[in-house]
């Protein structure tokens, strides 16, 4: 590593204004921050705050999307692996392209984006389409809009509905079947494995798939999201570390659970069952708490989460679409900066009524 | 450039007048010709569903020939249906169904065989479901599955079954993956034609 | 759709009557201030009918006829025209137009009249016209006002086909109906058939004509 520093410092010359590789120094900014510390404290969203910087938090959020990922290799096979390095692959060209283009740095938001958008597509699609929706959702999802911290949306679940809407076909035939036993597809590359319905679409012609089994992940599914147990478990350490806000997924959740009992008249077996089920529980703790897409205010995370929860009870159960959560999410987005206002005026009039 | 109400009034009528005539003289120069569509577009629909060869440059005026010469109307019991030989299935008979889709409402015929019970063709002229999804109904793949399928299953209930799980019975088609609504609003629309054929040739004695 | 902005002239910017020359007036229509990608008029119909080249072009036909057609008739009726009905009598001359257009199209090109269905009727609001009609013609000879018709419907033409090229070959990897990109290696990309896939292509295209234009330049971006 010091002989990496040492290296790093001692081309900094070369990559300065008037250096020989000026246009390169994006890619020698990322290599020296990815590495080391970036130099800069950030000034918008996701705020900082010490000894936690951006690149921590990125690390972070990766170490805790881990046990999707290993599940998600154990039931669906090797080709998990090669879909995340597609996604990064391709994301990270577009982001160095724009980053070259604008004479900008190479921002390390990226990391996160390009592991959370393979998690949340089915398992079976295709690889360019992969690099294709991680392309959209960085340029326009991100990028667009300025670039980390300044985008509406979050950028992995815009690359998913661009797919959605572009291939509708291979989106929504692409489950393949779990991987069955102690080893499961740990040593396919399972392009050849058999297909077959989501739960939640299967449930829509009456089959409705075992507790356990949704628990676990032994189900079809989007890649990272079938686990449920995964899913908790790197929610949970987000929750702790304090990366994730417990309001909004409490009151995400709470509002599911409050919506779906009312249009299941309060039978607790549907009520576990649509909780486990789909991408809600990875939605929920993964992509609603995204800090640069969702509100600032501890306050207007109540509300922000409860737009969501209801919206993906009301697409499920309402809709032709039979999972609600990636739409949810994104209108949950709209809400957030609007939230924000609303609440920060309503604090600062009680402010000054009280002082 | 102050000019008296008189004048605007006069401007005005002069303007309409002038606009009317012109709109009229359009009119009366096309009509012959879009009625002339109007018509050649429902003939050629039938002549397709029915199976008859036809010139799809030919013009408006060809085909109403073609038409005339081929297809017959008889009404019975309500149904308007258009009826044709063919020099290999014989006696077509072919009529119109409709019903609400997804997003628009869908419009189709269905051509059915002498026996009145085996599909011999099926066409969903008129939709705007999703594109890819369930637009994929006037797709010739989706079409074409119809043919040779009974409106009636083995145990003799009526209707025409959209399913997913493959399609194995006389009556069963297999459903467009992704597109269930569509699916299930088109089962609907066939099982309401295919009970008021059923009736009106059970009424026959058939 | 109502045009609200201030009555200037696209050529020299003034509000008085243009003695433009035409070369400088088809510029100013179809690239310094394009209806559609510098003023972002007429978006609607821009958008519905741009999944299919022909569509577009056949549309950007229709606008261009009508155009020219109105800013011919209202020059050459600007003296006599009374103010107070002028707005009126401006669309009178448009409607008739577009409906000459859509009566023609009916009985000669059904296929592409029900393609179509209502943005030609439409025509009749789409801000575009009624904006050139206020802006130029109501103070301008009529020749001169012709080309401006001529320009502005140009303008909005070529932008409908770029959109409807990028739609229509990206969504079904054909153009004018022709299979050009291989049906057993692409895919067809759906959302370019879709009325969102309209709104990225138009953003990205707007977003092109500003870079090559250097309008929207951040200033002393420092790095």
């Amino acid at each position: 590593m010091k002989l990496i520093l040492t290296l790093l410092d001692k081309t900094r010359p070369l990559f300065q204004k008037g250096g020989r590789f000026t246009a390169l120094k994006p890619i020698y900014d990322a290599a020296d921050v990815f590495l080391f510390s970036p130099l800069a404290r950030t000034s918008r969203a996701p705020h900082v705050r010490d000894p936690l910087d951006t690149k921590r938090y990125m690390s972070t959020v990766i170490i805790a999307v881990a046990p999707c990922l290993l599940a998600a290799v154990h039931f669906f096979g090797l080709r998990v692996l090669a879909m995340v390095l597609v996604s990064y692959a391709a994301g990270g060209a577009v982001e160095v392209l724009l980053a070259v283009f604008k004479k900008d740095e190479i921002s390390e938001g990226f990391l996160v984006t390009g592991i959370l958008f393979p998690l949340i597509l089915p398992p079976g699609l295709p690889l360019w389409m992969v690099a294709l929706g991680s392309a959209f959702g960085v340029l326009v999802g991100k990028e667009l809009f300025g670039g980390t911290g300044r985008n509406l949306f979050n950028p992995a679940l815009i690359g998913r509905v661009f797919l959605a809407l572009s291939y509708p076909k291979a989106m929504s035939s692409g489950w393949i079947e779990p991987g069955q036993g102690l080893v499961g597809r740990l040593l396919e590359y399972a392009t050849d494995a058999v297909t077959m319905a989501t739960p939640l679409a299967a449930a829509k012609s009456g089959t409705w798939a075992a507790l356990p089994d949704l628990f676990f992940g032994n189900v079809t599914g989007s890649v990272g999201e079938t686990s449920a147990l995964a899913v908790l478990m790197g929610g949970a350490f987000l929750l702790i570390i304090g990366i994730a806000n417990w309001r909004t997924v409490a009151a995400m959740l709470g509002t599911f659970v409050i919506v779906t009992a009312g249009i299941y008249g309060g039978d607790p077996h549907a009520i576990i069952w649509h909780l486990l089920s789909g991408g809600l529980l990875f939605g929920a703790f993964f992509m609603a708490t995204d800090p640069v897409s969702s509100p600032i205010m501890n306050s207007a995370k109540w509300v922000y989460g409860a737009i969501i929860g209801i919206a993906t009870a009301l697409i499920r159960n309402f809709t032709g679409y039979v999972e609600g959560v990636m739409f949810a999410i994104l209108l949950g987005n709209i809400f957030a900066p609007v939230l924000d206002e609303l609440f920060v005026t309503a604090h600062v009039r009680r402010l000054r009524e009280e002082g | 450039m102050k000019k008296g109400s008189l004048y605007t009034i006069l401007y005005a009528a002069v303007l309409g007048i002038t606009c009317a005539v012109a709109l009229t003289a359009v009119d009366r120069f096309t009509e012959t010709r879009k009625v002339a569509n109007v018509q050649a577009e429902e003939v050629q629909d039938i002549l397709t569903v029915l199976g008859v060869p036809f010139d799809a440059q030919a013009s408006s005026s060809d085909l109403l020939t073609v038409y005339e010469s081929m297809v017959d109307e008889e009404e019975i019991n309500g149904l308007t249906f258009f009826v044709s030989r063919h020099p290999e299935a014989g006696k077509l008979l072919a009529t119109r169904f409709s019903g609400p889709g997804l997003l628009a409402p869908i419009e189709g015929l269905i051509c059915l065989e002498e026996d009145m019970r085996t599909i011999y063709a099926i066409s969903f002229y008129k939709q705007e479901e999703t594109p890819g999804l369930g637009g994929q109904i006037s797709s010739a793949d989706f079409q074409d599955q119809f043919r040779g399928k009974m409106i009636v299953g083995p145990l003799g209930y009526p209707g025409i079954h959209l399913v997913n799980d493959g399609a194995d019975q006389v009556n069963e088609i297999d459903a467009i993956t992704g597109a269930t609504m569509t699916s299930d609003k088109v089962e609907d629309m066939l099982s309401e034609i295919i009970e008021r054929i059923i009736a009106r040739s059970g009424a026959d004695g058939a | 759709m109502a045009h609200s902005g201030p009555v200037v002239c696209a050529v020299c910017g003034g509000s008085g009557p243009c003695d433009g020359k035409g070369k400088e007036t088809l510029r100013a229509g179809v690239w310094v201030t394009n209806p559609v990608s510098v003023q972002v008029l007429g978006i609607c119909s821009a958008l519905a009918v741009t999944n299919k080249l022909e569509n577009a072009l056949v549309m950007g036909a229709a606008l261009t006829f009508v155009c020219v057609g109105t800013n011919l008739f209202v020059s050459l009726l600007r003296n006599v025209t009374p103010r107070r009905i002028r707005m009126i009598a401006e669309v009178a001359i448009i409607a008739t137009f577009v409906i000459i257009f859509d009566q023609v199209l009916r009985a000669y090109y059904l296929e592409m009249s029900k393609q179509l269905g209502p943005y030609v009727g439409l025509i009749i609001t789409n801000c575009i016209i009624m904006g050139r009609a206020e802006a130029f013609a109501l103070s301008n000879r009529p020749v001169v006002s012709m080309l401006d018709g001529l320009a502005n419907g140009l303008g909005y033409a070529v932008v409908l086909g770029i959109i409807g090229f990028v739609r229509e070959l990206m969504g079904t990897g054909a153009l004018f109906g022709h299979q050009i990109l291989g049906a057993e290696w692409y895919t067809p990309n759906q959302l370019m058939i879709l009325a969102p896939g309209a709104f990225i292509a138009l953003g990205f295209l707007i977003a092109l004509h500003n870079a090559i234009t250097g309008v929207n330049k951040p200033e002393g971006k420092g790095n």
